[in-house]
């Protein structure tokens, strides 16, 4: 008797579960079908909804409770779908700009302002459900119009790697010596010592600790007590997203 | 409940050898700390563990079929040769028990007892025990602890399934007769007897 009402129980699971799982299906297609008219009627009314103050804030409205963030969508109807960069317009990096200033705030505080360009565009991928072409020279590109603001972005060259330095508007740039100690921490798989910096650069002990001192206090690299032979170990954060 | 679980994934940022030291700079160790209590609370829910001991060693889970000797630990990291100091530890326990309230002490007069692990809240699991005793037609009928941890005759939601007695008494103390939802019965040798929910 109890053995037959566990395998009544057991099928009604098994039931519920199947109709769930249909019903989630059918709405995840009904979802995508609709995100993708979505974006389809963004480029074909693009110039209505820029001037049409009312009938745009109407189709943000939907662009939320749909789960589209509208700076995805004028990324993406900018984009065009011919491969030659040349024929994004000014919206299109400028909506990048936006992004690029959205990712160097949300990291900072992990990478201390400092953030390689690859990674930049591999989290500007992931958190773009569009999924846009964006190449090293796209931001580029949006940092000429993202600096006539002020010059809080630079694009530095370590090791024939692009790394975009973001400063506040208090925050002062990156040093050569700071440069430096990066350079060696990409040759020697993420970190440097003081031992390393005197052997490769030649410098003395006050130089190695001011600069190191200063790079932790920017959080531009951590801190580990626990290398070979206690000696100290000074990382890159990027190491972590690589 | 034959299947044994594969190891816990845990994140890259559990490799990287500065995680095991306090950083100095404090806006890191924030991120740091907050990194840190993120790889207690995944872990603690994938492997089902509602209480660490101050050490951060699991004390208890719900699944049985799991070897808590056996498990990576969560404070070490073998391949990278790492492992967090006690006073880390407990800046890290601290955190998330005060910062992000996801963690409480089982007895704060005696904090050596350990700590429960709130990936799901109190609040949380008093709703999933009220919707079973409720979806079950035993809303008002004096259970046992054993009925509302062990048993199988009711359809027990696996969610509820070997929950820490000691647990699931806090979440009715704490939760369900604060909201008049719950009333506890003593025996004479004044043991819990069983629970009423209504």
């Amino acid at each position: 008797m109890n053995y037959s009402w566990q395998q009544d129980r057991d099928a009604y699971s098994q039931l519920g579960r199947s109709i769930n799982e249909r019903h989630t299906d059918q709405l995840s297609t009904q979802l995508s079908v609709f995100q993708s008219a979505l974006v389809n009627f963004a480029s074909e009314h693009g110039d209505e909804i820029k001037q049409n103050l009312e009938f745009r804030s109407k189709f943000t409205q939907i662009c939320n409770s749909v789960g589209i963030d509208p700076l995805d969508l004028i990324l993406y109807t900018n984009s065009s779908s011919t491969t030659s960069n040349k024929s994004r317009g000014d919206n299109f990096y400028i909506a990048l700009a936006v992004r690029i200033t959205e990712v160097c705030q949300k990291t900072r505080d992990l990478n201390g302002g400092l953030i390689a360009l690859k990674e930049l565009i591999s989290i500007l991928k992931d958190s773009d459900s569009l999924q846009i072409n964006i190449s090293q020279s796209d931001i580029e590109r949006s940092l000429i119009h993202l600096n006539t603001l002020g010059k809080g972005y630079t694009i530095l060259n370590i090791n024939d790697k692009k790394w975009l330095k973001f400063t506040s508007a208090t925050g002062s740039g990156i040093s050569n010596d700071q440069k430096k100690v990066y350079e060696l921490c990409s040759f020697m798989g993420g970190f440097v010592t003081y031992r390393l910096l005197r052997d490769n650069y030649d410098w003395d002990k006050i130089r190695c600790k001011t600069v190191v001192e200063e790079m932790i206090m920017n959080g531009l690299v951590w801190v580990d007590t626990q290398g070979d032979n206690g000696e100290y170990q000074f990382w890159e954060p990027s190491w972590i997203s690589n | 409940m034959t299947t044994t679980i594969t190891d816990f994934i845990f994140p890259k940022i559990h490799t990287f050898p500065p995680l095991y030291t306090k950083q100095p700079n404090s806006t890191i160790l924030s991120n740091q700390l907050d990194s840190w209590c993120q790889i207690i609370l995944s872990y603690c829910e994938y492997y089902r563990i509602t209480s660490l001991t101050i050490n951060g060693i699991p004390k208890y889970t719900q699944l049985e079929t799991i070897d808590l000797e056996k498990i990576p630990p969560i404070f070490e990291n073998k391949t990278i040769n790492r492992t967090t100091n006690d006073d880390f530890k407990s800046s890290i326990i601290h955190h998330l028990i005060y910062k992000l309230n996801k963690a409480e002490y089982i007895n704060p007069k005696k904090p050596e007892l350990g700590i429960y692990i709130y990936w799901r809240s109190l609040v949380e699991w008093g709703q999933l025990l009220y919707d079973y005793v409720d979806n079950s037609g035993q809303l008002g009928t004096v259970l046992t602890i054993y009925e509302l941890t062990k048993s199988d005759e009711n359809g027990l939601p696996d969610s509820l399934k070997n929950l820490d007695e000691t647990l699931l008494i806090k979440i009715v103390k704490d939760f369900l007769i604060k909201q008049g939802k719950a009333q506890i019965l003593m025996t004479e040798d004044n043991e819990i007897g069983g629970v009423k929910i209504v």
